[in-house]
């Protein structure tokens, strides 16, 4: 079964949120409209309107009220999608040239400047104020958590608890407000609200939870980049995490590498063995199996429905993923 | 000449608000922090003052348009191509996460007080600077010939789009018109003394990659003067109708038009 499988019966209602997005990257300059709709073309799971559009069903669904969250929470992923190549110096997407490869890096911080305004544009539109808090701090967590990312690169003093904050800002903080602030604008009773969050960022973390572990498992051609690219990056995931604390020998490989800023050739191959040899990714599994219980146990006190089914599937679907 | 007497204690305030907010441990370690414009907030905050608007809004709407001013600033830092060394990776890695995070802060302390509609202005305002930018940076000579419009628009469209929300609209020319000339200025200067490509130069020249020789730098330093020059007898016009609620920009015209005279004296003098 395939992701979009499970929520297939709000297609209508996503190709329309789709074409609101198209409506509004419809920038003067065309190299700007361009770059826009470039990253739009790329395609993507829209994986945030469908949280904002399913989490709304527990309140008063109405398409024109909810596009003002779900328009603007897809805006500002793709927003930091293309200042995040520019971080990363990343020359393909979705195996699509990036804006920043195909223009150049002053193109692409424009274009991300542009969609970021154009996303808080639309959400004005919503005549809520709560959701500007809401939205507002999560932007600025999201900040500071990248920014946390970068000082983190190469840190091998690094634990469980830094990790854990770290991708709740990268990942699971956007789906957590996606599902809030769906039921938000639909007037959804405030515990639907709150128990949407909590669903929301369980997932999340679950999520890159378990994109953290299919970086070691998968290979080059599934993953689209050579395995063990994280580590590779200084980027220190739970399965690393946790074999560095079983393993002393790998620990000091890890360790001496991480010190040289990943200047110094490492056998990446024979580290991702000894990773799996300490049962880290059996580990990392259970610790996202963990979270997406948590996510499940969030929507038992929800009414039975079919947005309450669809979130239910999503959550196993990601249990199950394999890329 | 009206006092300035408040001018300093409560921009101050605004200022070290400013610098608390921007400030991040582990961007201090790699960036400056954010250049204030005090032209831009002196020019708020008389214009807000002038209308009436309470200390805590003045306060309120400088803070966030210095915000945004930081975000844009510090994204046109980002180098253009390559990477360099690793400091040089993670320095620019840092700029657009610096000006990301500034761009939040924006969005955040307005939501705090619930400013909806300011909050669409500043949104606003950086997408027409954003349009401006790209349209002086990838100039498409068919479909969209840039003019000092965009220029303008880079430089004022926050200002003006402020100024136009909180009742000010007849202040827009001469505010877009003396921060053309300061930033005309600025970039002359930066071209002379540094031979640094700026906004301006790629608008004349159509391209920011310039090979510079004896020919084309004169070139641009004519077209430097004849835009200084026409913007000059603008704002000499423009606060000659303004009816004395202008007089802080017509003291920092005056200081700048003199600075402006005694280098084009220098100039003539060196040969």
């Amino acid at each position: 079964m395939k992701l979009t499988d499970i929520y297939w019966y709000l297609r209508p209602d996503i190709i329309k949120i789709e074409k609101e997005i198209e409506n509004n990257i419809d920038a003067r300059h065309p190299v700007l409209e361009e770059a826009s709709s470039h990253l739009l073309k790329a395609g993507g799971k829209r994986i945030r309107p469908v949280f904002v559009l399913l989490a709304a069903q527990f309140g008063n669904y109405d398409l024109n009220t909810i596009k003002h969250v779900a328009v603007p929470l897809e805006l500002i992923h793709m927003g930091s999608l293309v200042h995040d190549d520019v971080i990363d110096d990343a020359e393909l997407r979705r195996g699509k040239k990036t804006i920043k490869s195909k223009w150049d890096n002053r193109v692409a911080m424009y274009t991300g400047d542009y969609i970021f305004a154009k996303a808080i544009e639309l959400a004005t539109y919503s005549d809520n104020p709560e959701l500007h808090h809401i939205l507002a701090d999560a932007m600025v967590e999201m900040c500071i958590g990248e920014v946390e990312q970068i000082r983190d690169q190469f840190n091998w003093q690094q634990n469980f608890r830094i990790y854990l904050r770290r991708i709740r800002r990268k990942t699971a903080l956007l789906i957590s407000v996606s599902c809030q602030l769906g039921a938000l604008v639909a007037g959804a009773a405030p515990e639907v609200q709150r128990q949407l969050k909590r669903y929301g960022y369980y997932v999340g973390m679950a999520f890159q939870i378990t994109d953290d572990i299919l970086d070691f498992v998968g290979t080059e051609k599934e993953l689209g980049k050579p395995a063990g690219s994280d580590l590779a990056q200084g980027n220190v995931t739970l399965p690393a995490l946790y074999a560095m604390e079983r393993d002393r020998r790998l620990n000091y490989k890890i360790v001496s590498f991480l010190q040289q800023s990943g200047t110094e050739a490492i056998d990446m191959k024979s580290v991702i063995q000894q990773i799996k040899q300490t049962g880290a990714i059996h580990y990392s599994k259970k610790v996202a199996d963990m979270y997406l219980n948590k996510a499940l146990t969030a929507l038992e006190p929800l009414p039975e429905s079919q947005a309450k089914e669809a979130l239910t599937q999503i959550a196993k679907y990601i249990g199950d993923r394999k890329f | 000449m009206r006092a300035f007497d408040n001018y300093n204690k409560e921009l101050n305030r605004v200022f070290d608000s400013f610098y608390t907010r921007v400030s991040h441990p582990y961007i201090k370690k790699f960036l400056e922090d954010p250049v204030v414009d005090t032209d831009q907030a002196a020019v708020l905050f008389y214009m807000l003052k002038d209308k009436g608007y309470s200390r805590q809004y003045i306060h309120d709407c400088i803070l966030t348009a210095l915000f945004v001013q930081a975000a844009l600033d510090t994204h046109e830092t980002v180098n253009v191509h390559g990477l360099g060394t690793e400091t040089l990776k993670t320095k620019r890695q840092l700029t657009v996460l610096a000006g990301d995070y500034y761009s939040s802060l924006y969005y955040y302390v307005l939501s705090q007080l619930g400013d909806v509609p300011l909050i669409r202005v500043m949104a606003k305002s950086i997408q027409d600077i954003n349009e401006s930018k790209m349209s002086i940076y990838k100039q498409h000579k068919k479909k969209y010939k840039p003019g000092i419009r965009e220029l303008k628009n880079v430089y004022t469209s926050l200002l003006k789009n402020i100024a136009e929300f909180t009742g000010s609209a007849d202040r827009v020319a001469l505010i877009e018109e003396f921060f053309l000339f300061k930033s005309l200025l600025a970039e002359r200067d930066l071209f002379l003394d540094h031979g640094y490509c700026g906004k301006a130069l790629n608008l004349f020249y159509g391209s920011s990659e310039i090979k510079l020789n004896s020919l084309n730098e004169k070139f641009i330093i004519d077209q430097f003067n004849i835009y200084i020059e026409a913007s000059m007898i603008e704002l000499e016009k423009l606060l000659r109708h303004n009816n004395g609620s202008a007089d802080y920009i017509q003291l920092r015209f005056d200081e700048l038009l003199q600075k402006y005279r005694l280098k084009e004296q220098c100039a003539v003098e060196e040969g």
